[in-house]
């Protein structure tokens, strides 16, 4: 379980990051996470994985509560798939990039690469292994992002606006790997169909607050409550696992 | 080094060669060693260090790395050796020998011997690059215990390189789609508020993939990627570089050739 508890983060400058955020994500949830530009979505998603301290309330997982000297711990737990899949790649090989973070967890060489393939083989990208991040397309650099993330065995798993680059052919593609995974899920995005295909309830934020957590299908028809949160409610809703079909 | 430079080499260092195959920590001691070898000739002895010109010519042959990419490489290192070359050539006057009616001074040879030196040291070090992923090579700096930080400034300006290419080529290509007639390059009147926005946005990309490293364990004081053991293999490798390079070293070939030529005259 992924939980917030009256979580306020701030900028070093001063600004306003999220206010008094909480809520709990149960094992094997999704949650779409939803709000205008400038909510604090991705905020919230680095406050959730330590990168952004809090400066009042908590973040924990599965019991564990993230602090400084347990952050290592805490990261293997909680996975964050970037917005941008470039942030991501950064080593010769899709391979590499994907082991990074089992070797950073200590795990031998062996280890580490039966990892990498036990997800490159679950997500069905055996083919990106070898290749460059720099020679793959939008939907790969997301998909072998994903597998670097999935790669840790995170019990949540965080992801910001994880359908920005892709064509509807990958989002497809994504929408069935994610569907699959087993993990708690927090995704923050402003494709509503796309939170619509994966999630059943929702987090609507406002300025940095939290503004509606609810069933999905209450939230996105509620035109008068996306309007106040700078969204529109006026796109279709799929039920859930069923878009790609 | 342009970063298209960097990221062809990188390119490069994934391949398959049996150079590439070889332990990490023994190219580079080998590099090493080559360069210890070739910076210990003589200012002057510019034929004994001809045969160390073998080592990169057999290394571009089994790996075939493009020699225009080398010799571009190279080109950019060299202009430093020859302003160091040229002060030689100003400095000593003094003949050594004639070939043909050319009298060859101290100055030319010690000018000569130092672009060789560059040349060689340089190569050995494209070579090395070129056949090895740059995170084996830091993680065998790891190995042997150079400092940490040394090797994380090295890293983490080896993946800035590639954050500020994307980022001039995004920034350079929105400027030249909107310069009109004057997208040739950019006026130095806008090149300070450019460069300036570059900065900025390097800066904050590069935050963001550090972020990015952190999430996944990054902790600043451990490998990114794992080493193997050095096999049988790797150690002949070994020692038949260092062991020729000594050999080379000592035995003035060129100068036992041209002996063996007079007695034979």
């Amino acid at each position: 379980m992924l939980t917030a508890r009256n979580l306020t983060v701030t900028y070093p400058d001063g600004g306003r990051g999220v206010e008094d955020v909480s809520f709990d994500i149960e094992s094997g949830e999704s949650v779409a996470l939803a709000g205008g530009n400038g909510a604090g979505k991705t905020t919230l998603l680095l406050a959730l994985v330590g990168i952004l301290p809090a400066k009042a309330g908590s973040v924990e997982v599965g019991g564990l509560r993230f602090s400084k000297e347990n952050r290592v711990e805490y990261r293997r737990a909680v996975g964050l798939v970037f917005q941008n899949p470039d942030d991501m790649l950064f080593m010769p090989r899709a391979l590499d990039d994907i082991m990074f973070g089992p070797r950073n967890l200590g795990l031998s060489e062996t280890e580490a690469r039966q990892r990498a393939y036990e997800v490159i083989t679950e997500l069905g990208i055996d083919h990106l292994a070898e290749r460059s991040p720099l020679k793959l397309s939008g939907g790969e650099k997301r998909m072998a992002g994903l597998a670097a993330v999935l790669a840790m065995r995170p019990s949540a798993l965080l992801l910001d606006e994880p359908t920005a680059f892709l064509d509807p052919r990958a989002r497809r593609v994504l929408i069935r790997a994610l569907e699959r995974l087993p993990q708690a899920k927090l995704i923050a995005t402003h494709d509503l169909a796309f939170a619509g295909a994966l999630c059943s309830r929702a987090l609507l934020l406002k300025e940095g607050r939290l503004y509606a957590d609810g069933p999905r299908d209450d939230l996105f028809r509620d035109e008068r409550l996306m309007d106040e949160c700078g969204l529109e409610a006026s796109l279709p809703i799929p039920a859930a696992g069923v878009y790609w079909r | 080094m342009s970063a298209g430079a960097a990221l062809s080499l990188e390119t490069l260092s994934m391949g398959g060669s049996p150079l590439h195959r070889v332990h990490p920590g023994v190219k580079m001691v080998c590099a090493f060693a080559l360069i210890v070898l070739t910076l210990s000739f003589g200012r002057t002895d510019v034929a004994a260090m001809l045969p160390f010109l073998l080592y990169p010519s057999v290394a571009i042959g089994i790996t075939d790395i493009p020699v225009g990419l080398l010799a571009r490489r190279m080109a950019a290192a060299l202009p430093f050796a020859a302003f160091a070359g040229i002060s030689n050539l100003l400095s000593d006057h003094a003949v050594m020998f004639r070939l043909g009616g050319l009298a060859v001074t101290g100055g030319m040879a010690a000018c000569a011997g130092i672009l060789l030196r560059t040349l060689l040291s340089v190569s050995y070090a494209l070579v090395l690059i070129a056949a090895t992923p740059f995170p084996e090579i830091t993680a065998q700096m790891r190995r042997i215990h150079i400092p940490g930080i040394f090797i994380q400034t090295l890293e983490m300006t080896y993946r800035y390189i590639g954050t500020l290419t994307d980022e001039t080529r995004g920034l350079t290509n929105a400027y030249r789609l909107r310069a009109g007639a004057d997208d040739a390059g950019v006026r130095l009147a806008r090149a300070g508020s450019l460069v300036g926005g570059l900065f900025l946005r390097t800066a904050d990309r590069a935050e963001r993939i550090l972020a990015a490293m952190r999430c996944r364990g990054f902790e600043a004081n451990g490998a990114s990627v794992g080493t193997r053991p050095a096999h049988a293999s790797d150690w002949i490798f070994l020692a038949a570089v260092c062991g020729s390079g000594l050999l080379l070293r000592i035995v003035d070939v060129p100068a036992l050739i041209a002996s063996v030529i007079a007695g034979m005259g």
